[in-house]
């Protein structure tokens, strides 16, 4: 019974393997969320902004990856069966440095600060080049080859040419903060098609049947999607950073403009597809983030080809990026932001529970006493959160398109995402705090009336 | 025909169950929800025996892996089979709110047992055991 109970545990990092990333993240929302409500001006016309820059890299970097981060440490031995080593210390460094990195290069960003931006550049090579080297190591170990091994080794590896993208640009400007150039379009795209959506679809391929019992993504979709999109940005990256006459052709610069939205689009399709014909009928809130997350992939990305066709057919360069600055909102906003809740709000409470039947294994406590996922979050109050971030969706989308007077409600309202996401996780984990507390007492007593 | 495909197509022989037992619990509908859960019961309790008494024994005695992944999986069926005397306890009281969080996180770690047999166990069943599957199949009571 012991050995059972160690090797499920060996499975399964310790709880707070993953959830002092996904606790840490929401934080750096709410900062985000602050600085679009003081901001100066219309932050998503000045794109270059420094203070922009920094509330753009709060979101990806210190909301969206850092929740990427915790989730993959969890998700490798069980969507991979890979046996982790070392998760906990691991997790404990990473989470740290990472912290540190994020930290210093908001600072670096708002303050224009070269020594800022040295630093946040150096820890998050450190805490990058950590965590790649644990994944990799954990997916050779791993007997899994799969295309969700796939994605979770594309999209490490591109993360580290995000960073490494990051490192050329700053160098070239000097460390002073940049403004558009080829550079930093390979950065955008490597970080968000690359570390963001390779790992979205390779998750997807496994929890998308398995939370909503759908059938799976047809094979041939799940063999081809990631190398092209892989691909895709490797011809991109080097058409863009050198002159080879065949990558030069407008015709096949275009389609490499036009590929990886037309591939996401499909994507989006399938999914939504495999959710419509789902046996499971419980329409939880769950599948209702993963649907509106599909559907704003879905529009972005025919958004993007409309765009990218328009600019060949009359559409100013200006006009295009205008159109592009939306859609990445959509896609940052609507697509990532909801998988994120989507499974936090799955991942979360199921974790607690497990680690809370472990324990009772380990105290010698009946387990049919631990109770079940709906009691740590319960199901109104991630209705409330799916309405609420449903509606910031909303109001930030028509502040950006027609209205830029409602950018502080929706700034207003995205601050009560993410404190409403983080009181939630916090209340969660207070349930599992005072039932380990109450298996502990019971555990002593017990032990001492022996005694 | 493989191991590893006959017991992946019981996985979702039962997850189809599953849906069905969700689906007349959601709907209210008890009468169905009897018939419904006793079926999804059977088979999955039935799918854990084929498992327990003739596939992992076999398997740690020709890979010589005794106390490795079938033991944590032993572990998850217990697991599991924790929550199907909660769910029957609840379907007792018509207790339906708890029946349905009940069933939410058995979905989950079933779904995370499932993925990590077909893609690990299994496979590694269908190479140890290749010799023996064509004797060893009929045995298991399940479609071919």
């Amino acid at each position: 019974m012991i050995n059972s109970a160690l090797l499920s545990l060996v499975q399964t990092p310790p709880l707070m393997v993953p959830l002092r990333f996904f606790l840490t993240a929401p934080l750096f929302g709410l900062l985000f969320a602050l600085l679009l409500l003081f901001a100066s001006g219309n932050p998503i016309d000045l794109r270059w902004d420094p203070v922009t820059l920094a509330m753009v890299h709060a979101l990806v970097l210190g909301y969206l990856s850092m929740i990427m981060l915790g989730a993959v440490q969890q998700l490798l031995p069980v969507l991979l069966g890979a046996q982790v080593v070392q998760a906990e210390r691991v997790a404990t460094y990473l989470h740290f440095i990472y912290t540190l990195g994020v930290v210093a290069l908001l600072i670096g960003f708002a303050q224009q600060s070269r020594a800022a931006l040295q630093l946040a550049l150096l820890l998050l090579s450190v805490a990058v080049i950590l965590f790649a080297l644990f994944t990799w190591w954990s997916i050779l170990r791993s007997p899994s080859r799969n295309a969700t091994a796939m994605a979770f080794l594309f999209s490490t590896l591109s993360l580290m040419i995000t960073l490494i993208m990051a490192w050329i640009t700053l160098l070239r400007y000097q460390f002073i903060v940049p403004s558009a150039s080829v550079l930093t379009d390979i950065h955008l795209g490597w970080g968000l098609l690359g570390w963001g959506m390779l790992l979205i679809i390779g998750v997807a391929y496994q929890v998308v049947p398995m939370f909503q019992v759908t059938a799976e993504y047809p094979r041939w979709f799940r063999r081809w999607l990631l190398p092209l999109l892989l691909l895709e940005l490797l011809l991109f990256t080097v058409s863009k950073m050198t002159s080879l006459p065949i990558l030069q052709y407008s015709l096949f610069s275009l389609l490499l403009q036009l590929l990886p939205a037309a591939l996401t689009a499909l994507f989006a399709g399938i999914t939504l597809t495999l959710q419509q014909r789902r046996k499971r009928r419980l329409a939880d809130v769950s599948l209702r983030f993963w649907r509106v997350a599909m559907i704003s992939l879905l529009i972005a990305s025919v958004g993007w080809i409309v765009v990218e066709l328009s600019l060949q057919g009359g559409l100013s360069e200006a006009q295009g990026a205008w159109w592009q600055v939306r859609l990445f909102l959509l896609l940052l906003f609507g697509v990532f932001f909801s998988v994120v809740s989507g499974m936090l709000f799955k991942i979360v409470p199921f974790l607690i529970w497990l680690h809370l039947n472990n324990s009772c294994q380990q105290h010698g406590a009946y387990q049919g006493d631990t109770p079940v996922m709906g009691r740590y979050i319960p199901a109104y109050a991630m209705q409330w959160q799916y309405r609420l971030q449903l509606l910031a969706l909303m109001v930030l989308l028509l502040a950006a398109l027609l209205l830029p007077q409602l950018l502080p409600l929706a700034a207003l309202l995205w601050g009560g995402v993410f404190v409403l996401q983080e009181g939630l996780m916090l209340q969660a984990l207070k349930h599992y705090r005072d039932f380990i507390n109450v298996l502990r007492t019971t555990d002593h007593g017990q032990k001492t009336v022996q005694g | 025909m493989s191991i590893s495909r006959v017991m992946k197509g019981d996985h979702q022989r039962c997850d189809h169950l599953f849906s069905q037992m969700e689906n007349d619990a959601n709907a209210d509908d008890s009468c169905a929800l009897n018939a419904s859960s006793q079926l999804f019961f059977e088979t999955i309790e039935h799918h854990f025996g084929i498992e327990e008494e003739i596939l992992f024994p076999l398997f740690e005695e020709r890979s010589g892996l005794s106390g490795g992944p079938t033991v944590v999986m032993c572990h998850e069926h217990r697991q599991m089979k924790q929550l199907f005397s909660q769910m029957r306890r609840q379907l007792e009281v018509k207790a339906l709110a708890d029946f349905l969080a009940t069933s939410d996180t058995l979905l989950i770690l079933m779904g995370q047992h499932n993925a990590k047999e077909e893609q690990i166990l299994y496979k590694m069943m269908d190479s140890t055991l290749a010799d023996e599957a064509v004797d060893l199949l009929p045995r298991l009571g399940l479609p071919i």
